[in-house]
């Protein structure tokens, strides 16, 4: 180890804060160096001295002061369970709101612009299928985030129609052959 | 049995145990009053800023997760409010006359015969050099920046391992060991007269 990188790790090796292999490498060094071995001792004698700064007691009007600040602020264990109880109410209100609405998802889930899930279950097939032909499916990306257009999405599924198989079927080469022949 | 601060203070979360509380108070209000003092170089601030920081622990034990050692969740507390109170003064602690951060003269004597073995029966003279190497010490360590000061106070004066500190002020474990080793190297330098 070098004089450099055993300088930088002497407060850590004071402080106990180093593995013990790095302490070992550490102290093989110190046993042969004596400039380091002084740094050691100098750093040794500087804390020493900060411990020099002694711990000051809390008064006895320190603590009378925070009861009396803690009688004033009392944590009010009502206010507590009407910000519970409000929250409560708002799901339960959120929970009714979807559920009427849930008969006419269209607007919202299936809408413009949907994601991979979406558009799984939009095409009744798994996102992992999705990305396995993500390359032929029209889609725009932000970030790292595939997103797809419903319209384009139609189109795209028109045109697969004039298919009789589907462009990411892997053997679609195959079959065309067949096809032709 | 003497139950964990861990313990007490999940009482103090699910039954508003205000006994609980007491006895958190009674073990860490000398150590966090001390953390805020030689934090913020100033008594009556700390006095202050260490009662808001139990007002705070008492009326957000609700977030406390069982998960977090409690001086992590007490000293980040602690660590929020100092630094709230540093950016609303937007200056850099006020020195405080020696008088007010002496402590009174039986826990003085308590604490000089722990730490200064060498000097037991505490001479006048030995007592002002004393209160001259704190002195500088203080002025000192109010000189490092408040991530040096917090990183160096609470391995320093609090015993926190560096992997507690980082969790307290949100940074990298080496991070910590990197600013602890630059606040030492600086206090060195401040201080190499005393040394002489």
């Amino acid at each position: 180890m070098e004089c450099k990188h055993v300088r930088n790790k002497l407060v850590g090796f004071i402080d106990n804060e180093i593995s013990d292999e790095a302490k070992k490498s550490i102290q093989a060094h110190l046993d042969n160096c004596i400039n380091c071995s002084r740094e050691l001792e100098s750093l040794r004698n500087a804390v020493k001295l900060w411990q020099c700064w002694k711990d000051i007691e809390p008064t006895a009007d320190w603590e009378k002061e925070l009861k009396g600040k803690l009688t004033r602020t009392q944590r009010q264990p009502e206010t507590e369970l009407e910000i519970l109880r409000s929250a409560i109410i708002g799901l339960s209100q959120r929970i009714q709101k979807l559920e009427e609405t849930q008969g006419n998802l269209p607007p919202t889930l299936e809408s413009e612009i949907m994601t991979v899930n979406e558009l799984a279950r939009y095409l009744r097939i798994s996102a992992r299928q999705i990305y396995e032909i993500i390359e032929q499916i029209p889609k725009f990306q932000i970030g790292y985030e595939y997103r797809f257009v419903r319209e384009s999405i139609d189109r795209w599924i028109r045109s697969m129609e004039q298919h009789e198989y589907p462009q990411s079927y892997p053997w679609r080469d195959w079959f065309a052959k067949e096809d032709n022949a | 049995m003497v139950q964990s601060d861990e313990e007490l203070m999940i009482r103090v979360r699910e039954d508003n145990d205000t006994k609980a509380f007491e006895v958190l108070v009674q073990r860490h209000k000398k150590s966090l009053l001390n953390f805020v003092c030689r934090f913020m170089g100033d008594r009556e601030l700390a006095e202050d800023i260490s009662q808001e920081v139990f007002l705070r622990l008492w009326t957000s034990a609700g977030t406390y997760l069982p998960i977090a050692k409690f001086s992590t969740f007490l000293y980040t507390i602690a660590k929020n409010l100092c630094l709230n109170a540093l950016a609303r003064s937007k200056s850099l602690p006020k020195m405080q006359s020696l008088s007010e951060i002496i402590p009174g003269k039986d826990a003085d004597k308590d604490s000089q015969s722990q730490a200064d073995p060498a000097d037991p029966d505490g001479s006048p003279e030995t007592k002002l050099i004393n209160i001259e190497i704190e002195s500088k010490i203080k002025e000192a360590v109010c000189k490092l920046s408040p991530e040096h000061r917090l990183v160096f106070i609470l391995t320093e004066y609090h015993g926190l391992s560096y992997q507690d500190v980082a969790s307290i002020v949100q940074c990298p474990v080496g991070t910590v060991a990197s600013r602890k080793n630059a606040a030492v190297r600086s206090l060195r330098r401040y201080l190499a007269p005393l040394r002489e």
